[in-house]
């Protein structure tokens, strides 16, 4: 089943379903990663077999400004549809340009009803990952090595940590750095 | 606000309250200034860089600081939180006993946010040390998916995975 995929911080996350009178219900702290802009939220398209879900994890990653964990949550792309919530493909903004036209979902005209009933249905059906910060790092060194990240459009300060400033590096050097990661040196 | 200067005075012994009580004070306005705010992993804020360049100032005299702080109920356990994180992150060497003792200390926290961040912390440290401190949380911990991230960050300090 394809999914989508939006950031969150897991610890806003946990704990049981709170029941309201009966209601299904969620911890209001999920709503902080939920924010909207514009009365949209942004997501990404996750395929069946989950096989562009670390190119998404980098292309995100590559927007931050240190090496952190990634916590996410992924649940069924039809989910929006039960709420009568409108889903646009749109750009997204990452160092990865392909992951950006193909991948990238706003759910937008979005209304409060909206986002708590997500938010509950999410709580409930979604599935929250984390990625630890030491595998962040891994993969996105393998990442970089790939020539899905634009290097000059990965965030500058996590640019210089990478060692990819601008240019993107030789096949050699690119090469050096995935044996580095792979042997841990 | 300001950071006073703190290295020629930590020479006189009678002086140390007076630094400790400007240091306190100072960690202290900055914790409570950020309540409520919304941080994001991975991304620097006034917070982080504030705090990390206070950690680096004051090196290993903001243990006992930060250690009454973190006692401290009034303080948000989210920005408890996320300064633990970044004292995993942050790269000094002159503080490093410190975070690593700040942290190992926040496994025990009563609030299941601030041990999230000492485990996220710790798995940024990556130091094998922490090792028996994450086994002893793991084992008190109730919280099945909190206690399985701190044996994924266990996993990665033995196993180097």
């Amino acid at each position: 089943v394809s999914s989508l995929l939006v950031l969150i911080r897991r610890s806003r996350w946990r704990g049981t379903a709170p029941d309201f009178h009966g209601i299904p219900d969620a911890p209001a702290d999920c709503l902080a990663d939920l924010e909207t802009e514009d009365n949209e939220l942004s997501s990404w398209y996750v395929d069946d077999e989950k096989t562009n879900l670390n190119r998404i994890l980098m292309a995100l990653a590559a927007n931050r400004d240190s090496y952190s964990n990634i916590d996410y949550v992924t649940f069924d792309f039809a989910v929006p549809q039960k709420f009568k919530i409108t889903m646009r493909n749109t750009p997204g903004e990452t160092a990865d340009s392909h992951a950006n036209r193909s991948w990238h979902y706003d759910l937008s005209s979005l209304s409060a009803r909206q986002v708590v009933e997500l938010a509950v249905d999410i709580f409930s059906s979604g599935s929250i990952v984390r990625v630890l910060p030491k595998e962040v790092q891994k993969r996105l060194v393998e990442a970089c090595a790939s020539d899905n990240l634009d290097h000059s459009k990965i965030n500058k300060k996590l640019a210089i940590k990478l060692g990819v400033s601008g240019k993107p590096k030789s096949a050699w050097t690119r090469m050096c750095d995935a044996i580095k990661v792979r042997f841990g040196q | 606000m300001e950071v006073t200067g703190v290295s020629p005075l930590l020479s006189s012994a009678s002086t140390l309250p007076i630094i400790d009580i400007q240091a306190h004070s100072t960690f202290d306005s900055l914790f409570r200034s950020v309540r409520g705010s919304r941080f994001e992993d991975g991304m620097e804020s006034y917070f982080s860089k504030y705090l990390t360049s206070l950690v680096q100032r004051y090196g290993p005299f903001s243990k006992d600081i930060l250690a009454q702080i973190f006692e401290d109920r009034t303080i948000s356990s989210e920005v408890l939180s996320e300064a633990l994180r970044w004292f995993g992150q942050m790269e000094d060497g002159s503080s490093y006993e410190a975070r690593l003792w700040l942290l190992e200390k926040g496994l025990s926290s009563p609030s299941p946010t601030v041990r999230d961040g000492a485990s996220l912390g710790l798995a940024s440290l990556d130091d094998p040390r922490a090792a028996r401190y994450l086994e002893a949380a793991i084992m008190s911990e109730q919280i099945a998916d909190l206690r399985q991230d701190m044996e994924d960050v266990l996993a990665q300090l033995t196993h180097g995975r």
